[in-house]
């Protein structure tokens, strides 16, 4: 299931709601929520449901083992380590397997010429995303940052919790291992919740989707591009697209998050008014980030020892994490490289020149990275590029991109708007005129309900929209 | 200090004050907020819930998604949960109305500028003209004698018309007509480039237009397997007339690219036809009437005016006379808006109704007969205007339905008789034939099921007539039906394989770019590129790990 669907929306969740608001007990509630996860789940993954499980009942045993070692002498104590590298091993295996067997088999059929079987597995919904939240767990244990959990349910929970199962933020155990077993959300909280769940819904469904659509015209291309302009408009449609489409995601899984007591850290925070590379990973996508910065970057050594060294690993590993395809670990290396010119001397430069010219240099960056990221097939990423920049003999402009664009100029402009934090700046103005003034306050708070509900009715209609389907008779 | 005390005291009261204030009067703002949007929740719930939910689409011309019936195979493949989700999102109760104000929403996204509808390339230079496309690679095959029956695999319209001809027997009065539901499956069967809506105007209102995609070597090999026909039927005079559709004529110059010049394909085809097969150039006649209505605006058909026309030069070519367009009986129709609405569910084309004209012939006699088109089992003699057809339906009054077998008797006594071959375009030309045939036979290519060259000796025929529209002519699929005449083995019944498929609301505009490209457009080089796009996209979309039952969109970056 996912959450910008009809049947999530309108059945599942108020249903969910119910059930678990009209028990006051926490396990009782743990219980709801773990139930509705995983139908949630099995709603996709009817069999690697179990998967799921099971990567839960490796990390809770690993963290009971870890506990028992704990309690022992220093000689049980050092055995806690074995906790660690089993979690790493399964669930590094897990991934291996799902996730990169096809594609290492078929790299070493290329590279010698043995012709091995491709294994096909389709890979299970949000095994990147559980198979990190339940190492995070296990490792945070052997660091002793959290403490172990003794039950079951309550950890199954915290793996398999449907509003950060399919895409994430990357939650680690340690920032909800107090709500967990204790948390409370207050009325203000779970309206909130609600709002930032139809902003999120509305991002995705409005403007990403549509986004989407113009992208995919655009960069849908034989031998070239059809302009320079068409070239520019499909990767930066697409970069509107990416960022709606999962910073939308993010704020529908915080926003259920806090309709049920649960607080997620940010995920994103407007990466396009970043001025470099590494402001920019800063800004992105922000749990996975820092988890390889916690889990991998530092204790390699961090910039303590062979500093690019580490950059190179990190950032080879954060390409691959996003797909089993040369083009994703093009797209790490590009700006694992980026990242160590800009601590060899560019950020220093770039501080020191005006603002523009690091916003200009920043979104350059960003926007031919998103080109890398869009294109699996290498010859047409190199025609896109070749196309942007000019050496692909192609027109400059063409009628079906500038159409495409006349058509939707609106849109594309609120998108751009929105992408700076011109929002933040107005709710945080309402929010301290509302302090002071009763009038301010019903006013900006009538506003926003009322956005909230036109927006929610926007998304809805769209989303019927969306089954408009006469292309049906092109299957022969 | 106490100086001090008075100079702090006021303004920390007043902080306090306000901060006491501020929490009195937002106390309630949660919880009324909270109820506004449980009402909402709770009141859509209920409709979707309880409401009746629809099961044919009007606008789309399709059956909706039907309930799926719980089993614990289909539970564990994953396809019950599926087809559940595309069930309940497919069958929303007021549907209809809901996917025409998102249709309206649509444009309010930005300037009101031509829309893109299908997946549309460059096809043509900026003149107009075609650009080449690759030496043709498909060749005839030509059937062992003993291989009796041909499978058409892939037609999975063709085999619901299958069934409901077969069930339902058809008496004289119930004639059934073209629907619209057909016209629509038409325009996925050409070789078309998209279609450009809003900003197009013809005849001074908005119009849409099918952007001609061209395939040469396809119309090589219908030309080719015409050659056939004539090889095989020997004192019979074959004639050839392919139409041009209204890219050609009404397409604004700035968009010239994105079709292909229809001219350089007719002429191709005309080219590579046997010198005995007479070709009839319809286009230079079409072309000197291009003020008038001869195509429909709303519509991937022309108008019968615009099939008069192409009438007059095959009467012309044939040396006979034929009648002024003024002794025809002119009707009317009203509000008519056609398939291309319900391909692009635009809504300048709704708001843009047409009047549709038809000509009926005068002082002729004829009767019209019907007949099962696979066994040829009579159904009876009905009219050859099936004049109570309104809205959307309208091109489907003459001749009736695509699918069934027509022959029309007339008074001409002049011992012609004419084997029409035709798609849809034909049917607005088969009515003008009966001032100068006296039995004429009409055999929908896509639909006849017997052996077309022994059916032709058997009536007796003295002229048969290919008649296609370029799209088709230049369409694996009719040209392939041409051939599938040909070939079968006299009386057989061939039988079509049902490929049953659930609508797919995933279906996406790069899917749908990719089957359509694979199955019309060029071949050879593109087919192998084709190949690596359809494995590598799907294969993108599971790694980035996007929710596997998204919406209908490339959207293979929601999680990564």
């Amino acid at each position: 299931m996912v959450f910008s669907d009809l049947f999530f929306i309108y059945i599942f969740l108020p249903l969910c709601l119910l059930l678990y608001y009209v028990g006051k007990n926490r396990s009782y509630r743990n219980l709801v929520l773990a139930v509705f996860s995983l139908i949630f789940y099995a709603w996709g993954e009817p069999v690697w449901v179990t998967l799921l499980i099971f990567s839960a009942l490796v990390d809770y045993c690993n963290g009971l083992f870890m506990g028992w070692c704990r309690k022992g002498d220093a000689k049980r104590e050092k055995l806690a380590v074995l906790g660690v590298i089993s979690s790493l091993v399964i669930n590094l295996g897990l991934l291996g397997v799902f996730k990169y067997s096809g594609f290492i088999v078929e790299n070493i059929n290329a590279l010698t010429g043995a012709e091995l079987a491709v294994p096909q597995f389709a890979l299970p919904i949000g095994i990147s995303f559980y198979t990190f939240q339940t190492i995070t767990y296990s490792v945070d244990v052997y660091r002793k940052k959290v403490s172990v959990q003794h039950s079951f349910l309550n950890f199954l929970l915290y793996v398999s919790m449907f509003f950060q199962l399919v895409a994430g933020p990357i939650v680690r155990y340690e920032s909800v291992e107090n709500e967990i077993n204790s948390r409370k959300a207050s009325l203000e909280e779970i309206n909130s919740g609600f709002i930032r769940f139809v902003y999120g819904l509305a991002k995705k469904v409005i403007i990403a989707n549509c986004m989407g659509e113009l992208a995919g015209t655009a960069l849908t291309f034989e031998g070239t591009p059809s302009s320079v302009f068409a070239a520019w408009f499909g990767v930066i449609m697409f970069s509107l697209q990416i960022y709606y489409d999962f910073s939308g995601y993010s704020d529908m899984a915080i926003g259920l998050g806090m309709m049920f007591g649960f607080h997620f850290p940010e995920n994103f925070n407007y990466p396009y008014i970043s001025r470099s590379a590494t402001e920019f990973w800063r800004r992105w996508h922000i749990s996975l980030g820092s988890f390889f910065r916690d889990y991998v970057y530092i204790p390699l050594g961090g910039n303590r020892k062979h500093l690019y060294l580490n950059l190179a690993i990190t950032w080879f590993l954060t390409g691959l994490w996003h797909g089993a395809s040369w083009n994703f670990i093009l797209w790490g290396c590009y700006f694992g490289v980026l990242i160590m010119i800009e601590k060899l001397f560019l950020l220093k430069a770039l501080e020191k020149l005006p603002r523009f010219i690091s916003h200009i240099y920043s979104l350059l960056i960003v926007i031919v990275g998103w080109a890398m990221f869009y294109f699996t097939d290498m010859s047409q990423l190199g025609a896109c590029l070749k196309t942007m920049f000019g050496f692909g003999g192609t027109p400059v402009m063409d009628e079906l991109a500038k159409s495409g664009m006349l058509n939707n100029v609106y849109l594309i402009v609120i998108a751009v708007i929105f992408c700076i934090p011109v929002y933040k700046l107005v709710s945080e103005k309402a929010e301290k005129l509302g302090k002071n003034s009763k009038g301010a306050f019903v006013a900006s708070k009538t506003v926003q309900t009322v956005v909230t509900c036109l927006l929610l009715a926007l998304s809805s209609v769209m989303l019927v929209g969306q089954t408009y389907n006469p292309f049906l008779y092109f299957r022969f | 200090m106490e100086n001090n005390e008075e100079y702090f005291n006021p303004d920390i009261k007043k902080t306090i004050n306000a901060v006491k204030n501020y929490k009195r009067y937002s106390k309630n703002y949660p919880l009324i907020s909270l109820i506004i949007f449980g009402v909402i929740l709770v009141s859509v719930t209920a409709v979707l819930i309880f409401f009746e939910r629809p099961e044919k689409s009007e606008i789309e011309k399709r059956e909706l998604a039907k309930r799926p019936e719980f089993s614990v195979e289909a539970f564990f493949s994953g396809e019950y949960t599926d087809n559940f989700s595309v069930y309940f999102a497919d069958t929303v109760p007021f549907r209809e109305s809901l996917v025409d104000l998102s249709s309206q929403l649509k444009k309010l996204r930005g300037v009101s500028s031509p829309t893109f509808y299908g997946s549309v390339q460059i096809v043509a230079d900026d003149d107009g003209s075609s650009i080449e496309t690759e030496p043709p690679v498909t060749e005839i095959v030509t059937v062992p004698s003993e291989t009796t029956t041909i499978v058409v695999t892939d037609e999975n319209n063709n085999t619901s018309i299958v069934t409901e001809e077969t069930t339902t027997p058809v008496t004289t009065t119930e004639i059934t007509t073209t629907t619209e539901e057909e016209e629509v499956k038409d325009i996925a069967e050409f070789s078309n480039n998209g279609i450009v809506v809003d900003g197009v105007k013809m005849y001074g209102e908005d119009a849409g237009i099918m952007l001609f995609g061209g395939n040469k070597p396809e119309g090589k090999r219908y030309a080719e397997i015409i050659n056939m026909y004539a090889a095989a039927l020997e004192g019979v005079q074959i004639h050839n007339l392919v139409v041009p559709t209204s890219a050609e004529f009404y397409l604004p110059k700035r968009f010239s690219k994105y079709s292909s010049s229809e001219k350089d394909a007719i002429n191709h085809i005309y080219s590579c036809l046997d010198p005995s097969i007479n070709t009839v150039d319809a286009y230079s006649m079409i072309e000197k009437h291009t003020d008038e209505y001869i195509y429909l605006r709303t519509d991937h058909h022309w108008s019968p005016l615009g099939a008069y026309y192409a009438y007059a030069a095959f009467a012309e070519d044939l040396g006979m006379e034929y009648p002024d367009i003024s002794e025809y009986e002119e009707k009317v129709k009203y509000d008519y808006v056609g398939s291309l609405y319900g391909y692009t569910n635009d809504v300048t084309l709704k708001n843009a109704p047409e009047e549709f004209h038809y000509f009926k012939p005068q002082n002729v006699d004829y009767t019209t007969y019907y007949y099962q088109y696979d066994n040829l089992a009579p159904l009876g003699q009905s009219v050859l205007f099936h004049e109570y057809v309104e809205g959307g339906n309208c091109y489907g009054m003459f001749l009736g339905k695509d699918g069934i077998h027509t022959k029309i008797v007339t008074d001409a006594a002049n011992g012609r008789k004419i084997v029409v071959f035709k798609e849809s375009y034909g049917n607005a030309f088969v009515p003008h034939l009966v001032s100068n045939f006296e039995e004429i036979y009409v055999i929908d290519i896509r639909y006849f099921g017997r052996n077309a060259v022994d059916y032709i000796k058997e009536i007796g025929a003295t002229d048969v007539l290919f008649i296609n529209n370029i799209f088709a002519a230049n369409t694996a699929k009719l040209v392939d039906g041409i051939l599938r005449l040909y070939q079968s083995e006299t009386g057989t019944v061939i039988t079509t394989v049902p490929v049953t498929e659930p609508p797919v609301t995933d279906e996406n505009g790069n899917t749908v770019t990719t089957s359509k490209k694979a199955s019309t457009k060029k071949t050879g080089k593109n087919e192998t590129t084709e190949k690596t796009k359809s494995t590598e996209k799907p294969k993108k979309s599971a790694q980035t790990e996007a929710p596997k039952t998204e919406e209908p969109e490339p959207a293979t970056v929601t999680a990564t």
